[in-house]
């Protein structure tokens, strides 16, 4: 299965997120910015990446625009959590080299969805 | 299983508090019209939060509300429209409305539906102020056509960037497969020549022909394509509507080819993923510096429970402690230098453990602010709110019985401490009046005060009042110190008219009270015109107490250490007498009261001859010393300390009791209180 690895500063929606996948049989890191999710990143390879958006210290457009950059990222699925549906954000998020979105509120079954679609 | 949603749920109403004192720290903090954009920031993305959380956890309401709200603060943040006076106003009428939604869920507190659609509307409002007419939706053009239908052509042409963004072209035609039977051909013409192939790059194109198995729409399969329409050019045809399929490319017909030429990247986006990053050395040491602040939410429960088995560890090894007969068990050397060890791994687990009950001050402090305001409002005054020592630590159930005494001291601060402004620049006094808020820790206490630069204590009206109300006769002869202390006197209000505030009944006597159940001492110090301190004297922790064993008639009590000063010998004809009565004796030149505690629990009848040579403790309460005849005294240990109130009953003059080492049970003096004894004297 799978590695994921979710950044959120919301604990309840990484509970969440860790909580859905880890059910599916997937390995769940967390990360609580931008910041730590890089480090953590880079610590170990991640086969796809969850990122909320607005976050403290490091927020998801600049952690997405920098880890796609990273050799061992090139090529893996990113995704934005976002609650915004516009398409600004969207925007910033593709040309940092996000790979999709998901909009929040989602419900666990959505995020598996998601998900298994992305690593398919 | 339950369902896990609902533990989630927990976690999200602890977020939100904590998103709510956020912004609410933040507007405080607010200094129109200078505005930090990383403030507002902060004030969205905690808005923001509330929004997410909300939505996902089913809580519409408070889902509806935050969008409002961070509707109006997105255009603040993008500058189309400014942060206000009028806006702050908003947001702060805004957290009420939050604060009652979370309750709501989380409580099931009453929804205070015409407040928040006021509230909503208010927004609404400060929204349309600006926004009026400008619609920046129209990006979503669809073209319109024959939209429906089972039959469709799509050509995909993805740009050469697409692999770049994490995007498997492939992941999309399997997608599209399970609409129904694909036949895709595969255009490989713009696949440049091998020595100017760039791995990274895609140079494929793909007409797919779908016969889906149901009717599906052309949003259908947009919507498949919606990560990754600026990235391709898609053309979806619909077949069914002009039934003559259109010339297709075919230059490399088979499915097959298409797999394999879109396969090829692949390889290498596999290979990264087995390749641990090159730069993951360094990472580490940094990662692991985020981890420590980090922490983790136990329910209080176990804590308690926690620090409950720590003191049956503190007794059981006071009761090992007791065999110490090495003469006749020499052996016990060894057990002796073991049980050493475990007292002091006792102490500083016991030191440990207090310590996770123990919660900055903050806590208490932070609601300060923004009362001050609500009130400055109200008065009319000009009040700035400094605040000294957030960090310091208490124990929990300690801050939250201070709260409510706390709360009396402030208002009574803003309601007669601080002038009105006018008032204040006639007395050559700056216009804005200042409340000091403090905590420091000192020798195993904590002191908190509560100060202003207000008025001060009007000594000759208390004193007139105290009369009037029968506290004090008019003959008494009082020290200034002494008329001020009265305004902790039972029934002493000096509030001439009663506000909203203050002097609603509840007077400082409550607050001395609430004080002194926790084990602590009030004082004040004032200067007239130059403003009040109140001083708060608390003991670090209420579970375990430094004490003081001594026996009376046979029994052993336990005297807190913080009350003691001293204990001396006296010999018995420096005792005053009146009548049989011992009354005082004569210590560091001043006469002291003094109780022989055996006669106040009914051990001895009174005017028992004493013997020649006395020990006496000298304790201090309130300020008021006074010495304790007592028969012998013992050790001095940390005693654990177990309500009487909660096991037995309540009865004055012991504060508690507490299990010695040798299982035998040992009541704890209430110094204060005994105190009362004196004055029947």
């Amino acid at each position: 299965m799978a590695k994921i690895l979710t950044v959120d500063d919301s604990a309840s929606m990484r509970a969440m997120v860790t909580f859905t996948l880890s059910e599916q049989g997937h390995e769940v890191a967390e990360a609580e910015n931008g910041q730590e999710g890089l480090n953590t990143a880079r610590q170990q390879q991640f086969d796809l990446v969850i990122s909320d958006v607005n976050m403290p210290v490091m927020n998801g457009i600049e952690f997405i625009s920098t880890l796609r950059k990273d050799e061992g990222y090139r090529f893996t699925p990113i995704l934005m959590l976002t609650t915004e549906s516009g398409q600004d954000l969207k925007m910033q998020g593709k040309q940092a080299g996000a790979t999709g979105w998901i909009v929040k509120p989602f419900d666990p079954q959505k995020l598996v969805a998601v998900v298994n679609k992305v690593l398919k | 299983m339950t369902d896990p949603m609902e533990r989630f749920r927990q976690v999200f109403f602890d977020e939100s508090a904590e998103a709510l004192d956020t912004i609410e720290q933040h507007l405080l903090a607010l200094h129109l019209p200078d505005v930090d954009d990383e403030v507002i920031n902060d004030i969205f993305r905690s808005a923001h939060s509330l929004k997410g959380g909300s939505a996902t956890f089913g809580m519409s309401a408070l889902a509806d509300f935050t969008h409002v709200m961070e509707t109006l603060l997105d255009m603040v943040r993008a500058g189309t429209r400014s942060m206000d006076q009028a806006v702050v106003d908003c947001l702060f009428e805004c957290l009420d409305c939050l604060r009652n939604l979370v309750n709501h869920y989380q409580f099931d507190e009453a929804v205070n539906a015409q407040q928040i659609e006021a509230v909503k509307a208010k927004l609404q409002f400060l929204i349309d102020d600006v926004a009026s007419g400008d619609g920046q939706q129209s990006e979503q053009l669809a073209e319109t056509g024959a939209d429906q239908g089972k039959h469709w052509q799509i050509a995909f042409v993805p740009s050469p960037q697409l692999l770049l963004s994490g995007n498997e072209p492939l992941r999309y035609l399997d997608e599209l497969s399970e609409l129904g039977d694909l036949e895709v051909t595969c255009n490989t013409e713009r696949v440049p020549e091998l020595n100017d192939l760039s791995a990274l790059d895609l140079h494929i194109e793909w007409q797919i022909d779908l016969s889906a198995n149901d009717i599906i729409s052309k949003e259908d399969l947009s919507e498949i394509f919606l990560w990754i329409e600026d990235d391709a050019e898609l053309t979806f045809t619909c077949k069914d509507a002009s039934s003559s399929s259109s010339n297709q490319q075919t230059d490399a017909p088979t499915p097959d080819v298409s797999k394999k030429a879109s396969t090829a990247p692949s390889p290498s986006s596999e290979e990264a993923t087995a390749a641990p990053s090159p730069s993951s050395a360094t990472a580490p040491a940094q990662a692991n510096k985020q981890r420590a602040t980090q922490s983790i939410r136990v329910e209080l429960k176990k804590i308690d429970g926690l620090i409950n088995l720590l003191g049956e560890l503190v007794i059981t090894q006071s009761m090992l402690s007791t065999f110490k007969d090495l003469e006749r068990f020499p052996q016990l050397q060894r057990l002796q230098e073991g049980l050493g060890q475990l007292e002091r791994h006792t102490r500083d687990l016991q030191e440990g453990v207090m310590q996770i009950r123990m919660l900055p001050i903050d806590f208490c402090f932070s609601r300060f602010p923004r009362m001050v305001r609500d009130l400055c409002i109200q008065l009319g005054k000009e009040i700035d709110v400094e605040i000294i020592g957030e960090t310091t630590e208490v124990d929990k159930t300690v801050i939250e019985e201070l709260t409510d005494p706390l709360v009396h001291l402030v208002r009574n601060s803003i309601d007669h401490g601080i002038e009105l402004p006018a008032k204040r620049e006639e007395n050559g006094k700056p216009r804005q009046g200042k409340l000091t808020l403090k905590a420091f820790h000192q020798v195993g206490n904590i002191i908190i005060e509560v100060g202003d630069d207000g008025q001060g204590l009007p000594v000759e009206k208390i004193r007139q009042k105290a009369i009037e109300k029968g506290v004090i006769k008019g003959s008494e002869r009082l020290s200034e110190q002494a008329i001020k202390e009265l305004i902790f006197a039972p029934g002493f209000s000096t509030a001439e008219s009663v506000t909203d505030l203050s002097g609603r009944g509840v007077g400082m006597d409550v607050v001395r009270r609430n004080i002194q159940a926790l084990g602590g001492q009030i004082e004040v110090r004032s200067e007239e015109g130059q403003g009040t301190t109140f001083s708060i004297r608390l003991p670090l922790t209420l579970a375990i107490l430094d004490g003081q064993l001594i026996s009376v008639a046979g029994e052993t009590y336990v005297i807190p250490m913080l009350a003691i000063i001293e204990s001396i010998q006296i010999s018995s004809s420096a005792i005053n007498r009146v009548g049989k009565q011992n009354v005082s004796f004569k210590w560091r030149d001043q006469f002291i009261p003094l109780l022989n505690l055996a006669e106040t629990f009914g051990c001895h009848n009174s005017g028992e001859p004493l013997p020649d040579t006395l020990l006496v403790v000298v304790v201090e309460s309130d300020k008021q010393q006074y010495g304790l005849i007592v028969d012998e005294l013992s050790n001095h240990q940390q005693v654990v300390v177990k309500s009487l109130e909660a096991n037995y009953i309540k009865v004055d003059e012991l504060s508690g009791a507490t299990i010695l080492g040798d299982g035998s049970v040992a009541l704890i003096l209430d110094v204060g209180a005994l105190t009362q004894r004196l004055k029947v004297h």
